[in-house]
């Protein structure tokens, strides 16, 4: 199937995600904060990235997405969150923040491979 | 000229309002005033014998009709001078028109017989009103002229070397004080004039300098209400990840990814998971409570509140559908006008209470809402006849946290914190929220509960600085004189 790198500094959620990813017959590879993320995308070129959005680290999951986007890495990014959206009055998909899609947490392993799946089928159409 | 401005005052919404509206009000004050002196010119000459000479009568006429004019000319360019302290601002136009009525003053106690003129009176009257917009050195200055001049005039007069003008029915003989009269006269004159301006100008300062403090501990006030919301939301995400990392891996088990599970652990499981999800969603709230109180609202946008409503109702079909509910909605307006207000967070609101009603209302129940003018504002009223909240809580819906004690928690997750969401939002649009319980569609088994929300049908994002207020409104309202 498809190379999946998951980027998230909970390793539960790393190991979570991993294992309904895995379920689906995907590869993971995971890193726990974005420089590691940043050499496994770089070294492995996955088809998907997911990343989560680590607002505790010093370089963010929007950071990280943005600088793949500038180095002209154009891999779809699925980005967790754990703000809701629900308000309207946070981020969406924009150029700012240069991702494919979100799943809020908690994840739910039918959202998440329902995602998975648009975003590695949107890639074979393109 | 820039130093009429006082330091402290040159950024200062507040005072620069302060300004613009006593000018728009003397401005008013002396329409009146020219009224009361043609009444004095007529009641003196005809009920109270002053005798008036002819040249007295002249000069004393002409001094209403050019007071009058410099006003309409003042009334006409007002709007068009601004608050900027380096350029001709609404300060100057104080100062003009202080000049200006002190000119026509002195000339008015001239042809009165100045010593002996009831309206020397009014000097003190100016000094006050002057202390309390212009700066001290100014009014001083001001009042030393205003000295300086009168006593000028007595003395003159009192050695012949100009015209006196004494109001002659009022009088027997032609001189009637002594010199020392004159000089005591002027000097508790000065005093007087020097005193109200001190006196004044101390006050006002010290009022405008506590309604600064004020202002800055407000501000101080709402920066410690922001820290705390950042602090609530730091820790609220600091809890949500680990729970939400733990509802991942109990889905996980649930849905058999890691293996095969015996009943019973699925059923405990579950449980914990709706726990999980209960908690998830108290924090969601919480998160979105504080987020809306760290947000000031900057756009806004004319809302044709008909057909928002008929989109709001679209979005809620389905659960209507499913429960089968009777609803209903009528627009009795009979002024149709847009609201302007913050769509995003009008639609949050009206969302939470519909799905509110939606929640509490028992299948093939009813909703009603009805939309209506109501002053200034349109009125939107939802009514159900679902459980209904118990009377002695009805105070308590919109707290935090708060849920109606009826309420089947086993049935009915919640967190009690969408009325508290709904309210916040509410009071920042500037309306009103209200709740009655029973409603008009109540059964003998369902109280039902109403919600009336009005809206203004202008929500203006609050500013205390002039530059962004709309002075003509502003102005044009009665209630700030």
């Amino acid at each position: 199937m498809a190379l999946i790198a998951i980027i998230d500094d909970d390793l539960d959620i790393l190991d979570a995600s991993g294992l309904v990813l895995k379920s689906k017959g995907h590869d993971v590879i995971t890193a726990t904060n974005p420089n590691d993320g940043y050499k496994i995308v770089v070294e492995k070129k996955p088809n998907l990235i997911i990343l989560d959005v680590m607002m505790d680290e010093p370089d963010d999951g929007f950071y990280l997405a943005q600088k793949f986007r500038k180095e002209g890495i154009k891999i779809p990014i699925l980005m967790y969150t754990s703000v809701s959206k629900a308000i309207g009055l946070d981020f969406d998909k924009s150029e700012m923040v240069p991702v494919d899609d979100f799943v809020e947490k908690p994840i739910s392993p039918e959202e998440l491979v329902e995602k998975v799946d648009n975003l590695l089928h949107q890639k074979e159409v393109k | 000229m820039q130093a009429l401005v006082p330091d402290w005052a040159s950024h200062y919404g507040e005072f620069w309002r302060a300004i613009r509206v006593r000018n728009l009000w003397f401005i008013h004050l002396r329409y009146f005033a020219v009224a009361m002196l043609a009444g004095f010119i007529l009641i003196g000459e005809t009920l109270l014998d002053f005798r008036l000479t002819n040249e007295q009568l002249i000069s004393i006429s002409f001094i209403p009709l050019i007071i009058l004019s410099y006003n309409i000319i003042l009334h006409k360019t007002r709007k068009y001078v601004g608050c900027e302290p380096g350029k001709l601002n609404c300060l100057h136009l104080s100062l003009i028109q202080m000049i200006l009525d002190l000119i026509a003053l002195m000339m008015l106690v001239y042809f009165t017989g100045t010593i002996e003129s009831p309206l020397y009176m009014f000097f003190n009257f100016h000094m006050i009103i002057g202390s309390l917009i212009l700066p001290g050195y100014i009014v001083y200055s001001i009042a030393g002229f205003v000295s300086l001049f009168f006593s000028s005039l007595v003395i003159f007069q009192r050695f012949g070397l100009i015209g006196s003008y004494i109001i002659s029915g009022l009088y027997g003989s032609n001189r009637p004080h002594t010199l020392t009269y004159d000089i005591l006269f002027i000097t508790v004159f000065m005093l007087m004039l020097f005193i109200s301006v001190y006196l004044g100008n101390k006050i006002s300062r010290q009022l405008y300098k506590r309604e600064q403090q004020l202002r800055t501990t407000l501000e101080k006030l709402n920066e410690a209400e922001k820290a705390k919301q950042k602090y609530i939301i730091g820790v609220v995400h600091e809890v949500k990840t680990p729970l939400t990392a733990i509802h991942s891996i109990i889905d996980l088990i649930l849905k058999k990814f890691v293996g095969p599970i015996s009943a019973d652990v699925e059923y405990k499981l579950e449980r914990a998971l709706s726990r999980t999800d209960e908690t998830l969603h108290l924090l969601n709230n919480i998160l979105r409570l504080s987020k809306l109180k760290l947000l000031d609202i900057k756009t806004t946008e004319e809302i044709d509140i008909n057909n928002f409503i008929i989109t709001l109702l679209d979005k809620h079909h389905e659960s209507v559908k499913t429960k089968n509910i009777n609803l209903t909605y009528k627009d009795l307006r009979e002024e149709i006008k847009s609201v302007r207000s913050d769509k995003i967070l009008l639609e949050l609101a009206l969302s939470n209470i519909l799905a509110n009603s939606i929640k509490y209302v028992n299948e093939n129940g009813e909703i009603e809402i009805l939309l209506s003018n109501a002053n200034e504002g349109v009125t939107i009223e939802l009514s159900d006849n679902g459980i209904g909240i118990p009377k002695e809580e009805l105070k308590k819906v919109f707290d935090q946290f708060y849920r109606a004690s009826n309420v089947d928690r086993t049935r009915h997750e919640g967190s009690g914190m969408g009325l508290a969401v709904v309210k916040e939002i509410i009071e920042m649009l500037e309306g009103e929220i209200k709740i009655e319980s029973p409603s008009r569609l109540a059964l003998d088994e369902h109280a039902g509960t109403t919600f009336t929300i009005t809206l203004p049908y202008r929500f203006q994002t609050t500013s205390y600085d002039i530059f962004e207020v709309n002075d003509q409104d502003y102005l044009s309202s009665k209630s700030n004189f």
